[in-house]
């Protein structure tokens, strides 16, 4: 399902890093820093490639792309995710 | 020339007049004082510290320690610590000046080192690679780091982990090691050669003491070091062994609660906590004695090289 039909996108300035035990979440907007369960990787993009000389960075962040949001995810899950600012709800 | 080659009263005259330059950690600090207890402590815990040149050497901070008024320093004495003429904490009893001290120093480099990760966490070394212990106060780190350098393990520094944001390698910070009420009995029943300072009772944190750091970690306070091995250690009175490993997300997440600085390097610090925890392995150990988790910490030291 497409974020515009659930009315979601990934949160702008986020910053993940997706370890074999969870995905580590850090929201620039409120400076925390979350742990998602591996199994929420399906909705976070791919590496964006080197960021630093010599040295490939692992973290990613939210890009301008939209990014499908899984339809398993239940709205109890999507409210709390909105609520921690990792989703942010978009605006039709 | 090493601290412990100044007589006491050129010392004591020294920290009166121009100072003394201290290397501490990447910075290095002038202290002044007039204080006596605050010469005598530096002779007991800084005894193998060099005293830098100032002239040769870039002064980064002015740490003054003295009564923070004249009539201070006679009814009800107190002392107060002054940093580049700020002074960032309440004056306290005249007996705390020491613990004062490292307490100011630690503050330094905490709100200053931005050019790396500061972690509340204690940092020891062997064989070029560092065995970094992060707990809660109250948790024992200090104890056990001091068992584990007594053990033959090189002090980097029992309080703050500094990983540099450019590389990752972490910076020594040799200082005295912070010993807080059972734990400087603990601690002194170590060996004959481990040196304790004079107990200082009633202050926030209990009886607090200091552990003169031993002169070979002084020698190499200049070695940074590589992580390799990142352990959550808890002291509990009579508890069985319990160790576990614990994933690079869990450790990344519980590490953030240590991170004095996270805040201030925002996503830049979350970078650097992504790299750190993918570069160690992690444990978890709880324990009742050093006779449990000094093998133990071998054991796993052991199986990951």
């Amino acid at each position: 399902m497409s974020v515009e039909a659930l009315g979601l996108c990934l949160a702008p300035d986020l910053h993940w890093r997706v370890f074999s035990d969870g995905i580590a979440v850090y929201v620039a907007e409120t400076c925390e820093t979350h742990l998602l369960p591996a199994a929420y990787g399906q909705f976070m993009p791919a590496a964006q490639g080197p960021t630093k000389a010599g040295r490939v960075s692992t973290v990613e962040q939210t890009t301008d792309a939209w990014v499908a949001i899984p339809t398993a995810l239940s709205d109890e899950a999507v409210q709390q995710l909105v609520a921690l600012g990792i989703f942010s709800r978009v605006d039709h | 020339m090493r601290i412990a080659q100044l007589a006491p009263a050129a010392l004591a005259e020294r920290l009166e007049g121009e100072g003394v330059l201290l290397p501490c950690g990447t910075f290095s600090v002038c202290i002044r004082s007039d204080i006596p207890a605050l010469t005598s402590g530096l002779i007991q815990l800084y005894a193998d510290f060099p005293v830098l040149d100032p002239h040769e050497v870039y002064v980064d901070f002015e740490v003054d320690v003295s009564a923070p008024t004249l009539m201070r320093r006679f009814l009800r004495p107190q002392v107060v610590l002054r940093c580049d003429g700020r002074v960032p904490f309440k004056p306290l009893p005249l007996g705390q000046a020491m613990p004062m001290l490292e307490w100011g120093l630690n503050w330094v480099i905490s709100s200053h080192a931005h050019d790396h990760l500061v972690l509340h966490a204690a940092v020891v070394e062997r064989g070029g690679r560092a065995l970094v212990l992060a707990a809660d106060p109250g948790s024992g780190k200090s104890t056990l780091c001091a068992a584990l350098i007594h053990s033959g393990w090189r002090l980097l520094s029992d309080e703050l982990t500094l990983v540099a944001l450019s590389d990752g390698l972490i910076e020594p910070i040799v200082r005295p090691i912070s010993l807080k009420n059972a734990s400087i009995d603990v601690v002194r029943t170590l060996g004959p050669d481990v040196v304790i300072s004079q107990v200082c009772h009633d202050t926030a944190k209990g009886s607090v003491a200091h552990m003169r750091p031993p002169a070979a970690s002084v020698d190499a306070m200049n070695q940074r070091v590589m992580p390799a091995m990142l352990v959550f250690p808890k002291f509990a009175t009579g508890s069985a062994l319990r160790s576990e490993a614990v994933g690079p997300a869990h450790a990344l997440i519980e590490l953030t609660r240590h991170a004095f600085n996270a805040s201030v390097l925002a996503a830049v610090g979350f970078d650097a906590l992504c790299g750190f925890s993918e570069a160690v392995q992690s444990y978890r150990i709880e324990y009742g004695s050093f006779e449990q988790v000094l093998p133990e910490i071998d054991r796993l030291w052991q199986a990951q090289t």
